[in-house]
């Protein structure tokens, strides 16, 4: 048993063992190559079952075609922030749908542009990484929280597209719902 | 909104999209839900004044404003909300409002969701429409010996309905809605809808009833008790274990050792149960005494149609959900995947083998109580589940209870185990598989 212990360790110093891959390649749609840690890639449940069906086999490479470079690279940097970071789990298991405690960090990591935004929502969804998910919808929900209906068009460039006996409607509807 | 997308083109719907969701469009409509999922009320209703298309999805009743309605109106396990036509109204009305408006509902006709429509059609699809097949129906019994039915059914591990069983129960006349609306309005049942705990939280039987019949959930919360007994004590002479499952060798532990094994059940049509089988392999039966409830049965030993083997260990139901089987999975049913079908009706009783996959679909408002039970025949298939799993504590206190009593199931199954292990290592063995010897007919 101690010799083929010897010879396991030797083959897997050299490289000749792929099974226990340290390090995983992610491929983004538009053909940028990022290595990383095989526990960071692991955040993401989609590539954990993607590299169980790759268990074994030399050199795995993931292909990512939903997911661009510049995406890539910023659900790498949260991946490896929280596994650094690790928040420690609420043991009450409340799922109030709180948006008021982001964060700095996250809050930091949010701070993009809408588009990209959205992109990390699609992003985190198809990668099915929840924290980021929760964090993202979390912060478009924040640039809802306290906004008109008109102020909320504004923020995303929506068109009032309700002709004024519907709007008339849904907000009499709204006010009676409301009143005391 | 309710017909399908005729008339409307790819492109069109595209447009809509882009203008009335703005930078959103990107979204699928389920990730925009997930986004409007952490809105509080006043912000939800904010965004349905905001375009058509966010209206629309500002307005899905079921996946946004029932929890809100239950964050709003639950304390701990306890509900109070009085059912007023949706769960949004629900959530924003004073308690005891009236009334006196039907909910408006904005036309419009450039617009098309899958999603929307999807849900849509599962809430109001008529139920009746699923008429069982004539082939492999479970069989309805009278007349009954408890030596037959241990000889033609629970050896056999065989499903049957037992039409006379509950004859001479007082349930049968005192537990109509009605009656307990008069009785109980005010108790508390417990139900199987959730709070941010993931507890199940009670209501009272009038608000249950409220809600019954005032809602169109894709998946309508049941009422679904298992200390209906501390709540309504007087329901405890209305009926009685039949004589066929009198014997339960759970009895023998206390209440608060035993696992739960008894529930009062209530529901409006479309309620129910996805597939799924019974905790620990235990045998179930299930006494219909008001309404019409359909069945669907799987053998133990098969993986169902429909059910994720990735999912069995982890999810009680690693199965979609009643109404969605039926619509996705029934008709595509091939000859060999097809499984036993009843309509149970008021007054029949069903008898659930160890280990067999069911799925329950109210038909009409049901009203029932059902017990789990471990009796010598299965005693066997409960045994080796307690055996196989982490929880030593539950099978150490179940051993102590029921050994003293019933020496001769263990003996019977140790040798059992014992053959199976001879058999299985030793490639030549002529010797005899002998017969295990559970059956003890008391």
């Amino acid at each position: 048993i101690v010799g083929s212990l010897l010879i396991f360790l030797l083959l897997s110093e050299v490289g000749l063992i792929t099974q226990y891959t340290m390090s995983v390649k992610l491929q983004s749609s538009d053909d940028t190559e990022v290595e990383v840690e095989r526990s960071v890639a692991e955040m993401s449940v989609t590539i954990k079952n993607m590299l169980e069906d790759l268990e074994g086999v030399a050199e795995a490479a993931i292909t990512l075609p939903n997911v661009t470079g510049k995406i890539l690279l910023k659900v790498i940097e949260y991946c490896k922030h929280h596994l650094e970071h690790p928040t420690p789990v609420n043991e009450e298991k409340k799922d109030e749908k709180r948006t008021d405690d982001i964060l700095p960090w996250d809050l930091e990591f949010c701070k993009v542009d809408q588009a990209t935004l959205f992109e990390l929502i699609l992003a985190a969804n198809y990668l099915d990484i929840k924290p980021l998910l929760d964090l993202t919808c979390k912060t478009v929900a924040n640039m809802i929280k306290g906004k008109t209906p008109e102020e909320i068009r504004k923020t995303f460039n929506i068109k009032n597209d309700f002709t004024p006996e519907e709007e008339e409607q849904v907000r009499k509807e709204n006010e009676w719902c409301e009143e005391r | 909104r309710r017909m399908g997308s005729e008339g409307l083109s790819k492109q069109q719907i595209k447009a809509k999209r882009l203008s009335s969701l703005g930078s959103f469009h990107v979204l699928d409509d389920d990730d925009v839900l997930e986004v409007l999922e952490w809105l509080d009320a006043k912000s939800l209703l904010q965004m349905s004044l905001v375009s058509h298309v966010f209206h629309l999805f500002a307005e899905e009743d079921d996946q946004l404003w029932k929890p809100l309605c239950v964050r709003q109106w639950t304390k701990g396990k306890f509900a109070d909300f009085t059912f007023k036509g949706s769960w949004k109204r629900t959530c924003l009305l004073p308690k005891d409002k009236k009334v006196d408006r039907p909910i408006p509902r904005l036309k419009i006709s450039d617009f098309y969701s899958p999603l929307l429509y999807t849900r849509w059609y599962r809430r109001n699809t008529p139920i009746e429409w699923f008429k069982p097949s004539e082939i492999a129906q479970v069989d309805k019994r009278s007349k009954l010996s408890l030596q037959q039915f241990i000889d033609e059914y629970e050896k056999p591990n065989k499903p049957v309905v037992i039409t006379d069983a509950m004859d001479n129960w007082k349930a049968k006349k005192e537990w109509k809605m009605e009656s307990f609306m008069a009785k109980y309005a005010d108790t508390y049942f417990k139900t199987n809808g959730s709070n941010d705990e993931g507890h199940c939280y009670r209501l009272k039987f009038k608000d249950y009833v409220a809600y019954m019949r005032g809602s169109l959930d894709e998946k309508p919360i049941y009422l679904f008790d298992n200390k209906f007994l501390e709540r309504a004590p007087s329901m405890v002479d209305e009926y009685e274990v039949p004589k066929y499952f009198k014997e339960d060798l759970f009895d023998h532990m206390t209440d608060e050792d035993r696992p739960d094994y008894r529930w009062f059940l209530a529901g409006p049509p479309r309620s129910g149960s996805p597939l799924h089988q019974d905790p620990h392999r235990t045998s179930a039966w299930n006494a219909l005494i008001e309404g019409r409830k359909r069945w669907i049965l799987y053998p133990p030993e098969t993986i169902p149609p429909g059910v994720d083997e990735d999912l069995i260990d982890s999810e009680y139901y690693a199965s979609p959900d009643v109404i969605r089987w039926f619509i996705e999975v029934y008709p595509h049913l091939k000859d060999g995947q097809r499984p036993m079908e009843v309509v149970q009706e008021p007054g029949e009783l069903i008898f659930v083998p160890s280990g067999w996959w069911h799925q329950v679909l109210n038909l009409t408002e049901t009203i029932a109580v059902t017990q789990n039970f471990c009796s010598p025949r299965n005693f066997k298939y409960v045994y080796g589940d307690l055996r196989s799993r982490k929880q030593s504590s539950l099978r150490r206190q179940f051993h102590a209870a029921t050994y003293p009593v019933y020496p001769h199931l263990y003996q019977a199954y140790e040798t059992a185990l014992k053959d199976k292990d001879d058999s299985e290592s030793e490639s030549e063995s002529f010797s005899s598989s002998v017969e295990s010897t559970d059956d003890t007919d008391d």
